[in-house]
């Protein structure tokens, strides 16, 4: 696992995607800051949060699935089947490491509301509460993307469909009322980013933080179910 | 090459493993053809050989045994203890030279042996030693920080002995009887058992000591060279070993040409 997770963290250090997500998620948290924070003067992070968990939602499937796709492609996949590597450890490997990147990204974010701090009153345990949810928002979407990267061999199509689903759930977090009653409840209830909500008003949400796990959880155990079909175990 | 390095680098774990056994292996090819109930044995230590027309279920057969492709089934044994071949610990305990051997394009060649060496459990201060050494062996010490992507296809086989070499692996699957590897093949055969898949009669007859003899997914003899021309002497086959398998190659080229496109599509669409 650790040589996956070592090798993972080569891989993205010599690669175009990766790069360009962080200076993607970069510049939409700095265009987020300077939208809330400067123009409005607004001391609340959490309501800059709240857009940037559907940045990295619209992010976080280029990091997915360029990193399952390496070794989907019929001569990588065959070199690293040859290694005593089972599928499970393959799959902690690369989780892990897209795991860190997420976190390294949440640690980055914790000092923005000491920044804020610097320039008028910010209400701290809000601030933080919601970049947990931020964190948690971000490990469940990421499993989920990781179990489509491994589904579809086709790159463009893996990224194609994590996008199609990431959209869907973006739309249904706006227009979920605009439904009929239950379904709408329901969909809202289902929704990634509907959910992150009450983290805005600093909420402590058990719900939101069970199904971020559970979705986290559930997604990793199918993706683990999927890689060892690959690996024919 | 380095007889003195060879040694080193091999010393602790001299033969420690007992025969390799494969019994009833079969395996379907999907769009026609397959591997049917083959079984054969191999001694500890030495150069085995499998042999087949144009080395295509020589190579395949390997394939199976390395764990790349999976068995429809088999019962495999070392030292008297079952095996999977695609088990963790079975991999840790080959090392496998594929025909072509691809890598991460992205890594230097010390990168990619360090993963690998890392991969099967090799500790931090060992893998930097065996990597030096194993570069030696092969004779690519002077690669060491090149991009994988940039090696010629002989160094890419070259690499690929290398990698199969850490961890220190007892047994070594060679996939690849290109003559640069003839004697660093014999000085290996020494301390590890070598099993060596070929299409050429001449090549397994100069490094094996015995041999598997394929055709058309099945087994069609198999023992040591002098024992099996015994057997053809014995015959009223008036022809020479030799011989006999020229014209075997002879009457399966067609149908060994058409598993070999089969092969490469369907690890094309896998």
């Amino acid at each position: 696992m650790i040589a996956v997770f070592h090798r993972q963290w080569k891989s993205f250090a010599h690669s175009f995607y990766f790069y360009g997500f962080l200076t993607a998620f970069f510049f939409g948290l700095g265009a987020l800051i300077t939208i809330f924070h400067v123009s409005f003067q607004y001391a609340n992070f959490e309501y800059t949060l709240s857009y940037l968990t559907i940045v990295l939602a619209l992010l976080l499937p280029l990091m997915t699935v360029f990193s399952f796709h390496e070794e989907r492609r019929g001569d990588e996949a065959r070199f690293v089947q040859m290694l005593p590597i089972s599928a499970r450890n393959f799959l902690c490997g690369k989780l892990l490491a897209m795991l860190t990147v997420l976190l390294l990204l949440t640690v980055f974010l914790l000092l923005i509301p000491i920044f804020l701090g610097l320039w008028g009153t910010v209400y701290y345990p809000s601030a933080y509460m919601a970049i947990f949810g931020f964190l948690l928002c971000g490990a469940a979407i990421l499993s989920l993307d990781s179990f489509l990267a491994l589904i579809f061999k086709n790159f463009w199509v893996a990224l194609g469909v994590s996008y199609a689903v990431t959209g869907a759930m973006v739309v249904i977090s706006y227009f979920s009322s605009a439904l009929p009653m239950p379904w709408g409840r329901l969909l809202a209830k289902l929704s990634l980013f509907s959910t992150y909500a009450p983290f805005v008003f600093g909420i402590v949400d058990l719900y939101a933080i069970g199904l971020y796990l559970s979705v986290s959880v559930l997604f990793a155990a199918l993706s683990l179910l999927l890689a060892r079909k690959l690996w024919r175990e | 090459m380095n007889i003195f390095v060879c040694f080193r680098f091999f010393g602790g774990d001299f033969l420690t493993e007992m025969a390799i056994s494969v019994d009833l292996l079969n395996y379907e090819i999907k769009e026609g053809g397959s591997i049917k109930d083959i079984s054969f044995s191999f001694t500890k230590g030495g150069i085995h050989g499998i042999l087949s027309p144009f080395g295509v279920d020589a190579s395949l057969t390997l394939e199976l045994l390395s764990g790349i492709r999976q068995p429809d089934s088999a019962s495999l044994s070392l030292d008297g203890q079952a095996v999977d071949v695609s088990s963790v610990d079975w991999k840790k305990k080959i090392g496998y030279v594929p025909k072509a051997p691809e890598f991460y394009r992205d890594l230097t060649v010390y990168e990619l042996l360090d993963f690998v060496g890392e991969a099967r459990g090799v500790s931090a201060e060992l893998r930097l030693r065996q990597i030096e050494e194993a570069l030696e062996l092969v004779g690519l010490d002077g690669l060491a920080h090149r991009l994988v992507c940039r090696l010629s296809e002989g160094e890419k086989k070259r690499l690929s002995l290398a990698a199969a070499l850490l961890g220190n692996p007892s047994i070594l699957l060679f996939d690849t009887s290109t003559p640069e590897f003839f004697d660093l093949i014999r000085m290996l055969g020494k301390h590890k058992t070598v099993i060596l898949s070929s299409g050429d009669f001449e090549v397994m007859r100069e490094l094996c000591e015995d041999v598997v003899i394929l055709s058309d997914g099945a087994l069609l003899a198999s023992g040591t060279f002098s024992e099996l021309e015994a057997q053809l002497a014995r015959s009223e086959e008036k022809q020479s070993l030799a011989e006999v398998y020229a014209s075997v190659e002879e009457l399966s080229k067609e149908n060994s040409n058409k598993r070999s496109s089969i092969l490469s599509r369907e690890e094309m669409g896998r």
